[in-house]
């Protein structure tokens, strides 16, 4: 969890005074990076979200009353397939995960956020010279997606159910998550603007889910199976 | 490219019985099974995406390239020989005088981590200047990068 923030330095100092588009592309933490890591933007020695450029952005984003109460609505939906065994997306807002992803799209334009069996959560912005089929998408609570149309900026948050496994097949948890990532970095060589389009998007991340799974099967970091 | 660690994962994992009897003690060993698997975020990563890239994609098996560092010892060189038979380019690798990175977990029998400890110093033996060097070396064309954590330097 630690060595998640070691990129901060980086953009620290990728930050200058005219500054727009974050300065990382992609990042994908799970769950306890993504606090740690909105936990040490906000905090000595970074405090990187009193930086000129975090407000500027945060602002174009223009999140109002229809995003959070998009939101709340999402959070109550179940976190779908059998993974979440009832549970629902309440963290969402609970923990604050939504919210904090969001204050960290300035530093990270993509994030793929790994909830483990609550799924995958996509947290993106689009800024206005980043043509996107994602602007003539509205949110749609069912189909997990909130879109924020903001001034010049297009802010997407979706999230993607857990595949589904039956428990006596998952024998070792070990390398599932960079499975994901490595099965989804290898779409993005193929498409690098794969996140900027709802279909690739779906396409992308069920290779990504595919691949975790087929590691969740197996006992070693990476299944053979992904050459198949 | 890739950029990170490489290591080997040292599983051990306790029978069931002697969770029950009691004797699983912290003074002695417990009979169990002991695997040796090839991890580290940034191998796991590359691998992955070698695996995928060839099979969805029909990409060049050299399309994925891990840099990252082994020890000159038993493990750097199981680490390069099992990656060679994989597949995944290994040029990228370099050699350092340290110790292999080396993380082991301690399981119980349900397949709970206990505790285990993670040796991976030679991840910090990763300079920026060596990796621009064996990038232009090799002349990879790359478009995209991919950092995993702990690495020493912000330059990278």
């Amino acid at each position: 969890v630690i060595k998640s923030v070691s990129i901060l330095p980086a953009i620290s100092s990728a930050l200058g005074s005219n500054f727009h588009g974050s300065p990382v592309k992609f990042a994908s933490p799970n769950l306890l990076e993504l606090v740690e890591l909105y936990r040490s933007t906000n905090t000595d020695p970074w405090e990187l979200t009193s930086h000129d450029y975090w407000w500027r952005t945060i602002d174009n984003f223009s999140i109002g009353t229809e995003f959070r109460s998009s939101l709340e609505r999402l959070a109550r939906q179940d976190a779908g397939s059998n993974g979440g065994k009832g549970k629902t997306l309440s963290f969402l807002v609970d923990q604050g995960v939504a919210q904090m992803a969001i204050n960290l799209l300035p530093f990270f334009q993509h994030l793929v956020i790994k909830c483990g069996d609550l799924g995958v959560l996509l947290a993106m912005r689009f800024p206005a010279d980043n043509p996107t089929a994602w602007a003539g998408e509205r949110s749609d609570v069912r189909r997990r997606q909130i879109i924020a149309h903001g001034k010049s900026e297009i802010v997407v948050i979706k999230h993607y159910p857990a595949h589904a496994i039956d428990p006596q097949h998952a024998v070792s948890v070990t390398g599932v998550g960079d499975s994901l990532v490595g099965a989804v970095l290898a779409a993005l060589v193929q498409n690098q603007s794969a996140f900027n389009n709802p279909e690739s998007l779906d396409g992308v991340i069920e290779l990504g889910q595919s691949a975790a799974i087929e590691t969740l099967r197996s006992p070693f970091a990476v299944s053979p199976s992904l050459s198949l | 490219v890739v950029i990170g660690s490489a290591a080997v994962d040292v599983v051990s994992q306790a029978n069931a019985i002697s969770d029950t009897d009691g004797s699983h003690s912290r003074q002695s060993t417990s009979p169990g099974t002991v695997g040796l698997h090839l991890g580290g975020v940034g191998r796991n990563i590359a691998e992955a995406a070698y695996r995928v890239s060839t099979s969805k994609f029909q990409a060049q098996p050299s399309a994925t390239v891990l840099v990252s560092s082994v020890g000159d010892d038993a493990l750097g060189r199981l680490l390069l020989e099992e990656m060679r038979r994989i597949g995944v380019r290994t040029d990228g690798v370099m050699t350092a005088h340290q110790r292999s990175a080396v993380c082991n977990m301690v399981l119980d029998s349900s397949g709970n981590l206990i505790g285990g400890v993670a040796d991976m110093d030679i991840i910090k033996s990763i300079q920026p200047e060596t990796v621009w060097w064996r990038i232009f070396t090799f002349k990879l064309m790359a478009s995209r990068f991919l950092c995993t954590g702990r690495l020493p330097d912000h330059r990278i």
